[in-house]
């Protein structure tokens, strides 16, 4: 063999060993040595995710779609926000896929016009977002599993960017357990309608009985799970039941606290509204006889008994005020504000915490009537945290009225409550989430079982009390009742529910919240990860300010013309009319003149707002596309010639 | 080390003595400022810098074969690499020597870019992580490309022959990533996932979309310097090929 065959022979292998090397490595250290340099960790899986990824027994395939070549193609100018989101899932998505040590299978379509992935696309019913020439934008997920398990997120909706990972790790917790759950409901009110079919109550009502219609939320939670009666005074809870809802719960027996305890330590989700005054979702049975009987009538509910041992408690008597969220109350002075009438979600979403993915993305008002304020109890277990999910805004406070105040027959005068009320200076939480490994609220065991095994001289049994929760747990506290009643949810058109506000969805939400495991609901939302372009905002807010002062100066400049308009008509006789008609004419042509110049100038300073656009991107673009150069070859130019002219001089001198 | 410091300096001077490297220099800062403004950089109004990492890749495998075509062969081809290789100086240190002066300059011209890092702070306000790592795997993948290129320019005598050799395997390692190339791949029944996935982790548009977005990951520095030691170790043993004939 030449010397030449042999280098040639090894620099082959030199180039097969760096390449299958480089191979090997990169497969080899797959999560090895990772560091996110971004400022809100926007590739970090959240430990909540990552234990939920951990736990996955059998693979998962998730399934992402993006038609990535059909926006390319129509440009960038109205779609930026979408491509920029679609990076950011397809990362984030990626990150699943690295992080699930290959649990997790990512696939990704770009769905064409009448490819199979497209049709994937349909089955799966990902959103159609948009049509355009025969090609759909897609823009979704399926998260599926062998058994034939499906998750969708029909849609990727860039506004819902902080929520991306929470929806994404619910869809994985889903696919997981596809059976349909029980959620088991507790009332001291008869909210569920008892257990019978939609047929039934029909039947019953065309045979003259009494049926009760069940409220609007409970019926809504049916679509999504299997829904059973709690008695008020049951001493166990059906195992079957995995999440139990109980909604104004009054005197309770200890049996059945102690039956709610005991299903909270054995791991089941708890949710809980109680209210210190809830007049719409347990109003005073009508007397004509008597209008103030109402006084005597008790709406308050509590658990404190169970939630103090768990370190909070809904007090008593105290409601909650905010003058940023009050709603105006009908009254016959007209409409007036109440301060303890709130839209938890005016002001953008006020009184809703940012950082719980459940009350997120809710369209429309969140109310809440009087409600009760969720504060520390005087104990609070160790390790156990309370998270607020509602709170007022700083200025919100609580406050005391006197019950006659608020049972007046004509409803409560929103001018003599208000005056009860003083704006505080921090926020008061209305609704949130209790964690940690609780301890039971009765340390000593069965509150009835004890008795009876003392009376009967019977050993206490070796019973399967539980002290403490065995793992961490969650329960969702919520200190008003009637936000989920109807009264503030639905009207019912001919049968038909349909929710008026946005309390459906937060009571379904709380479910759905819980029904994930404890980790899915620490699942924090994500930093914001778009970075406008300030500058330009800046110009486009300040032009917009300017058009908007532009446009009420003509609109006041109509007003104006129209009331010196009806004043001249209103002064005209039969003497004076043609002449005042004649002015008026001259007078109308003036004042439209004036109206188009106005509007001219309100064209003028939308074109400057592009101009000034359009000049910075100029500006920009000829700083580096040409200015930089520019400066580079004239440094080259200068250093050339100065060098050519030292070598002449150098040449002058040697000659 | 001091020979390869020699040799490093001589080199870098060496582009700075001729217009080439203003020509490229200036061509390069346009051309890659030109491409991120036409591509929706203003419009997008994102303040970051993903437009113009975007094009680094394909705009590096035109630039760094062309840097590089110069190294070896036309030294072999005036016969000064003899002269070079006769002086105390061991192929290894020569080899060094060249290609970290290729990639100062390189360094040189992505310092240049600045003024876009200072456009997009100045325009917003944007994550300095994914603009810190966006840089340091342009850096990288430059020194990969270059070497790559040094390569093909040891190999043979002729500067159009390196370039259009170097450009062409660069190309290769930065497109064998594109969806459409793993997409093709995908298709092939049996082979068709593994060579996918072995095409797809060679490619440089893999590794560097990763480190642009502000991940720094060990395989991804462990790919552009194993690409670069691999590629140099084969230009020194080319090279020792020929300085033993």
């Amino acid at each position: 063999m030449s010397s030449y065959q042999r280098s040639s022979l090894a620099v082959v292998f030199i180039l097969l060993i760096t390449f299958c090397g480089t191979f090997l490595v990169s497969e080899g250290t797959q999560n090895i040595g990772r560091i996110d340099t971004t400022e809100a960790g926007v590739y970090s899986l959240s430990e909540g995710t990552r234990n939920i990824v951990g736990r996955l027994q059998k693979p998962l395939t998730m399934k992402f779609f993006y038609s990535k070549d059909l926006v390319d193609r129509l440009g960038v100018d109205q779609l930026r926000d979408l491509n920029n989101y679609y990076y950011y899932v397809r990362d984030l998505l990626r990150t699943y896929a690295r992080e699930s040590g290959g649990r997790l299978q990512l696939q990704e379509y770009d769905p064409q016009p009448f490819s199979d992935a497209e049709q994937e696309a349909d089955r799966l019913k990902i959103r159609r977002i948009w049509d355009v020439q025969n090609a759909g934008l897609y823009f979704g997920l399926a998260v599926t599993s062998k058994s034939g398990a499906e998750q969708v997120i029909d849609m990727f909706d860039p506004r819902n960017q902080a929520q991306v990972e929470y929806q994404v790790s619910e869809a994985v917790e889903l696919a997981t357990k596809p059976a349909k759950k029980t959620v088991g409901v507790l009332s001291s009110l008869d909210i569920t309608g008892g257990d019978m079919s939609d047929m039934m109550r029909q039947m019953m009502a065309m045979q003259g009985q009494q049926v009760t219609q069940p409220w609007g939320v409970i019926e809504v939670l049916r679509r999504f799970y299997d829904v059973k009666d709690v008695a008020k005074d049951a001493a166990e809870i059906d195992p079957e039941i995995q999440y139990l809802l109980v909604v104004h719960p009054k005197d309770l027996p200890d049996a059945t606290l102690y039956a709610i305890d005991q299903f909270v330590m054995r791991g089941g989700k708890l949710i809980a509204f109680v209210d210190p005054y809830a007049p719409i979702a347990d109003p005073a049975p009508r007397d004509p006889q008597n209008p103030f009987g109402g006084m005597s009538h008790d709406d308050a509910s509590s658990l404190n008994r169970l939630f103090e041992a768990w370190g909070v408690t809904v007090p008593s008597g105290k409601y909650v005020g905010d003058p940023n969220l009050m709603q105006p109350m009908p009254t016959r002075r007209g409409r007036q504000n109440l301060v303890g009438f709130l839209d938890l979600n005016a002001q953008g979403g006020a009184g809703i915490n940012p950082d719980e993915a459940v009350a997120q993305g809710l369209a429309r008002q969140l109310l809440a009537y009087f409600p009760g304020t969720v504060e520390a109890a005087a104990e609070v277990p160790a390790g156990v945290t309370f998270t607020p999910i509602l709170r007022t805004t700083p200025e919100g406070n609580t406050f005391t009225v006197e019950r006659f105040e608020l049972a007046s027959p004509n409803g409560p005068d929103p001018e003599k409550i208000n005056a009860n009320f003083k704006p505080g200076a921090t926020p008061v939480a209305v609704a949130g989430r209790i964690s940690g490994i609780l301890p039971s609220a009765f340390p000593d065991g069965d509150p009835a079982g004890g008795d009876d095994a003392a009376e009967e001289g019977e050993e206490p049994a070796a019973d399967d009390h539980l002290a403490s929760c065995k793992e961490a747990n969650s329960v969702v506290v919520v200190a008003d009742v009637d936000m989920v009643s109807d009264g503030l949810s639905f009207q019912r058109m001919l049968g038909a529910l349909l929710p008026f506000s946005s309390n459906p969805d937060f009571a379904v939400n709380l479910v759905d919240y819980v029904a994930g495991s404890t980790d899915l609901m620490s699942v924090r939302s994500r930093g914001r990860f778009d970075r406008p372009f300030t500058v330009v905002d800046e110009i486009e807010r300040e032009a917009d300010l300017r058009t908007q002062e532009q446009a009420a100066a003509i609109n006041a400049d109509i007003q104006r013309f129209e009331a010196e308009l009806s004043s001249m008509q209103s002064q005209a006789d039969e003497a004076n009319v043609g002449v005042l008609r004649g002015e008026a004419v001259q007078k109308q042509r003036d004042v439209e003149r004036q109206i188009r110049e106005k509007r001219r100038d309100l064209v003028r300073v939308q074109k400057q707002k592009n101009d000034a656009i359009e000049s910075l991107e100029t500006s920009t673009r000829f700083l580096n596309t040409i200015g930089v150069p520019l400066a580079v070859l004239l440094v080259g130019l200068f250093l050339g010639f100065n060098r050519r002219g030292k070598a002449a001089r150098a040449q002058g001198g040697a000659a | 080390m001091s020979a390869t410091t020699a040799v490093f300096k001589r080199e870098l001077r060496g582009y700075f003595g001729t217009p080439v490297a203003y020509v490229f220099l200036v061509v390069f800062l346009a051309l890659s400022a030109f491409l991120t403004f036409s591509q929706g950089f203003f419009q997008m109004r994102d303040a970051s810098l993903r437009v113009f990492f975007a094009n680094l890749p394909g705009l590096f495998a035109l630039f760094a074969p062309a840097i590089a075509m110069r190294m070896w062969a036309e030294e072999r081809r005036t016969k000064t690499v003899e002269l070079l290789l006769t002086l105390p100086v061991t192929v290894k240190q020569a080899v060094l020597g060249k290609f970290l002066a290729g990639w100062a300059f390189f360094g040189i011209a992505l310092l240049l870019t600045m003024s876009m890092v200072m456009t997009v702070a100045y325009l917003g306000d944007p994550d300095p992580g994914p603009v810190f790592t966006g840089y340091l795997g342009a850096f990288l993948m430059a020194g990969a490309y270059l070497a790559v290129g040094a390569f093909f320019s040891a190999m043979t005598k002729n500067q159009v022959i390196a370039f259009v050799l170097g450009a062409a395997a660069c190309a290769l390692l930065v497109y064998s990533g594109s969806p459409a190339v793993v997409d093709a791949l995908q298709g092939i029944p049996l082979l068709g996932r593994p060579l996918a996935r072995f095409v797809e982790s060679m490619s440089f548009l893999t590794h560097f979309d990763v480190l642009q977005r502000g991940l720094i990951e060990f395989r991804d520095l462990f790919f552009m310097l194993g690409i670069t030691g691999g590629f140099l170790t084969a230009t020194v043993v080319m090279l020792d090929e020929s300085k033993a004939r």
